[in-house]
């Protein structure tokens, strides 16, 4: 899926939550979003959800303008929250299988897949336990494997990294999502975890007060710098002393 | 206060000023703020206009009556408000991770709101008394007036804690809020002759029907006493008062002891609760997390690969209303209903509940007229509108349902988000149940219209049509809830562009517009078409706001 943002700007009162955000997602890629807290990381992922609304500028999905009532549209992205949105009273398994359904994505095998994700993600004992009796972690994890198995065209993750799980969730993670990427899908996914990104990104969008600062693999980022390894820490070195 | 407790007060401020930032961003946030906190007080001052307009008429106990409703729905209203800080605030997430207990939390926002709330019902009241009592201030006693300020003061705000140990005061709150409003458009459309029957029958038995609401047990004495006709009987009223107040402590202790905000949010936060959580607490927490499946895994898989968690519900397994729905429904419907209402809707309980209480207005009432208790006609006109509110689908079936995720801090989310659905199939899905809902409740009204017609001696027919125009109505009433519901989730109006204009100036038309040809459809002559009228309103309204939805012209998300 093309995603496409042009002269996008997003305010939140007084606040420029992005501002004049252009640019051009292609499919196939894993996108890791950075920046300093309230640069704009999770309104960029809001407004790609259709949570948030922009103020000036348009949003598209293969050069066709994001239209909430459209269905088919909608069902072509899943938006993960940092706080997943599941039933606290439903099992893990009910919220995963209504999850597939409104995606239309209870194809047959979906429930191998669900069985091997479960399993991935040390989920299958506790698959019919309630989601509220769950940690935030586990609880994070059952809404992945919802994504995962509903393999959407567009992932959009909000803190993955910071979610709670263990290393082993987050190493499965990982492998999926890889794995999503070489099939096609677009992942864009926000974190802080700057050593993470460096393995695990195609690409980066850099944000600093709701501007893209930087949009480029990291080849062409050290490239740039004359071939520093820590260029995401020098980045934000830099962006700390701009003057405001 | 030491200078550690003082320090430590000032973090928590500063952590939970954090956890509300968003509160901030909007636009003149502090106007808005006020706006909504007077909210209350503007309603009341519509509503005694209106009673001003009719003030030659409505006198002794109509405006006894008036009143004590007026004062109730204020004291919902405070619960509503108090209900919503103390449970829902989001303070409690950085009170959740600072070392302070439940108790002192509990305290906190209990005296945050009332500080915040105190205010209303005195203002309110304030308001009315001048308004509606016809009685200049200079004539009360300074004194007198302050005393019994105070006393209703506390009464009411007494009444609003009370309420918290009652889960329906959200629902009954909303019924009556749109009650009063129904009221006060019909006090401007009813043809005269209506509205002085109206008002004679609230003259003559408003003191029974004030006596029956809590805030009536105040306000009718002090009314007499005001208005010097009061007498020794009268004092016997402030005995329930004095009861109602009386139990607020008890209320509180049992509020402070069920209030569970620690573990509810660090369920959100941490598998572990902090160094300084409680026992009680961190034992909550622990058996939170300690709750797992221990089924086997094969069994498990074995499930899973059945494809058993896929397959679709298979419909209500009782209510004769619920399984008619569900048969109407696509496919697509029963899977959004399955999703929006975890168990099956009482749906069928409500018509039981409607009838019976449209049945018992009528035996009330020819049991009056046999013994001679006039005052029990009161009955007629209160279980047509009680049992009409339980059968009909006035409030479209959200009560029970999970259209909305729960809000998460101080943000709000729309409940179209984040899953795929549309709003425009919600609103089938909703019409859907009104219509079904309105046509099971169609013989009860049209027999329930047909004999109390003939019991107020207009024609059985007049009544029987009533009847009809309030099944035909709550369909119409269905999209502008939706539409409603929907808003309450956005930011629609918070945004300053041309765009929130429309959608300001729409809702303006929409809403007052429906309302007023709703109202008028039962009160004026040529009723249906501007019941027809309403609908047409109604439906335009709706598709409108919802293009408006599809093209992004506010976010489905707020700042509380």
């Amino acid at each position: 899926m093309l995603v496409e943002f042009q002269s996008v700007t997003k305010r939140y009162g007084s606040v420029r939550a992005l501002d004049r955000v252009s640019l051009a997602l292609q499919p196939g890629q894993l996108v890791a979003v950075l920046g300093a807290n309230g640069a704009g990381k999770t309104t960029f992922l809001r407004l790609l959800a259709g949570i948030a609304a922009p103020d000036s500028g348009e949003i598209s999905f293969d050069h066709e303008p994001m239209r909430r009532e459209d269905l088919a549209q909608r069902q072509r992205y899943f938006f993960l929250p940092d706080f997943p949105a599941l039933f606290l009273d439903d099992s893990v398994l009910r919220n995963v299988g209504l999850i597939l359904r409104l995606y239309g994505a209870d194809r047959p095998g979906v429930e191998a897949r669900v069985v091997e994700l479960l399993r991935d993600f040390d989920l299958l004992t506790l698959a019919e336990a309630p989601v509220g009796t769950l940690s935030r972690g586990q609880i994070y994890k059952a809404a992945l494997t919802a994504l995962i198995a509903a393999d959407p065209e567009l992932w959009l993750l909000d803190e993955p990294l910071a979610s709670g799980m263990d290393p082993h969730g987050l190493s499965a993670f990982r492998r999926h999502t890889r794995d999503a990427v070489s099939r096609g899908r677009t992942v864009i996914y926000t974190t802080q975890v700057l050593d993470v990104v460096e393995r695990f990104s195609d690409r980066v969008c850099l944000l600093h007060e709701g501007e893209v600062r930087a949009f480029a693999t990291l080849a062409e980022l050290r490239q740039q710098s004359g071939g520093a390894d820590d260029i995401l820490e020098r980045l934000f070195a830099q962006l700390r002393e701009e003057p405001r | 206060m030491n200078a550690a407790d003082r320090e430590f007060c000032r973090r928590l401020e500063a952590a939970a000023r954090a956890a509300g930032a968003g509160r901030r961003a909007g636009v003149w946030p502090r106007l808005r703020r006020a706006i909504r906190s007077v909210g209350v007080t503007m309603m009341a001052a519509l509503f005694v206009t209106a009673g001003v307009a009719l003030g030659d008429v409505l006198s002794g106990g109509g405006k006894r009556f008036t009143l004590s409703l007026l004062a109730l729905v204020l004291c919902f209203d405070v619960h509503q408000r108090l209900a919503k800080l103390l449970y829902q605030s989001p303070d409690l997430l950085a009170m959740s991770l600072l070392p302070v207990s439940r108790e002192w939390a509990f305290r906190r926002h209990l005296r945050r709101g009332l500080l915040e709330l105190l205010f209303l019902p005195p203002l309110g009241m304030a308001l009315a008394l001048v308004a509606r009592l016809g009685v200049r201030p200079t004539e009360i006693s300074p004194l007198g007036a302050a005393v019994a300020g105070v006393f209703m003061g506390v009464f009411f705000a007494g009444l609003g804690i009370l309420a918290l140990r009652w889960r329906h005061a959200a629902t009954v709150r909303s019924g009556l809020w749109t009650g009063l409003v129904v009221v006060w458009l019909g006090n401007f459309v009813a043809p005269v002759g209506l509205k002085r029957a109206l008002l004679e029958f609230l003259n003559q038995y408003g003191d029974a029907a004030a006596g029956l609401l809590p805030t009536g047990w105040v306000i009718g004495p002090l009314h007499r006493w005001l208005g010097g006709e009061s007498h020794a009987s009268d004092a016997l009223w402030l005995l329930p008062a004095g009861a109602v107040l009386t139990l607020i402590p008890a209320v509180l202790l049992w509020a402070r002891t069920h209030y569970r905000f620690r573990d509810a949010v660090l369920l959100d936060y941490a598998a572990e609760p902090p160094a300084d959580c409680d026992a009680e607490d961190r034992e909550a927490i622990a058996e939170q997390h300690t709750r797992p499946s221990h089924t086997g895994l094969t069994e498990v898989t074995e499930r899973i690969l059945s494809r058993e968690f896929l397959l679709p519900a298979s419909g209500p397994d009782r209510g004769w209303i619920e399984r008619l729905v569900w048969r109407w429904w696509t496919p697509r419907e029963r899977l959004l209903a399955e999703w929006d209402w975890a168990s099956s809707p009482p749906w069928t309980w409500s018509w039981r509940t409607g009838a019976m209480l449209l049945a018992g207005g009528l035996i009330l009432t020819l049991v009056g007229r046999v013994l001679g208790w006039l005052w029990l006609e009161a009955a007629l006109p209160a279980g047509g509108i009680l049992g009409g509110l339980a059968c009909l689908p006035v409030f479209t079936g959200f009560a029970g349902g999970r259209l909305a995720i729960p809000p998460v801090g101080s943000l709000e989310v729309s409940p179209l988000m984040p899953y795929p659905r549309t709003s425009g199939e919600l609103l089938w899905l909703l019409l859907k149940v009104s219509v079904v809902r309105a046509l099971a409740a169609l013989p009860l009204a049209l027999i329930f219209g047909a004999l109390a017609g003939h019991l107020r001696e207009v024609t059985w027919l007049a009544g029987a049509d009533l009847g009809l125009r309030a099944c035909f109505a709550s369909c119409v009433v269905a999209p502008l809830m939706f539409t409603a519901r929907i808003a309450t989730g956005s930011n629609d109006t918070q945004r300053f562009r041309l765009g929130t204009f429309l959608v300001v100036g729409g809702h303006l038309v929409g809403f007052l517009g429906a309302g007023g040809l709703l109202v008028a459809g039962f009160a004026a002559p040529g009723g249906w078409w501007f019941l027809l009228g309403a609908a047409a309103v109604s439906a335009f309204w709706s598709a409108a706001y919802r293009v408006a939805v599809s093209r992004y012209w506010f976010d489905l998300m707020k700042r509380n």
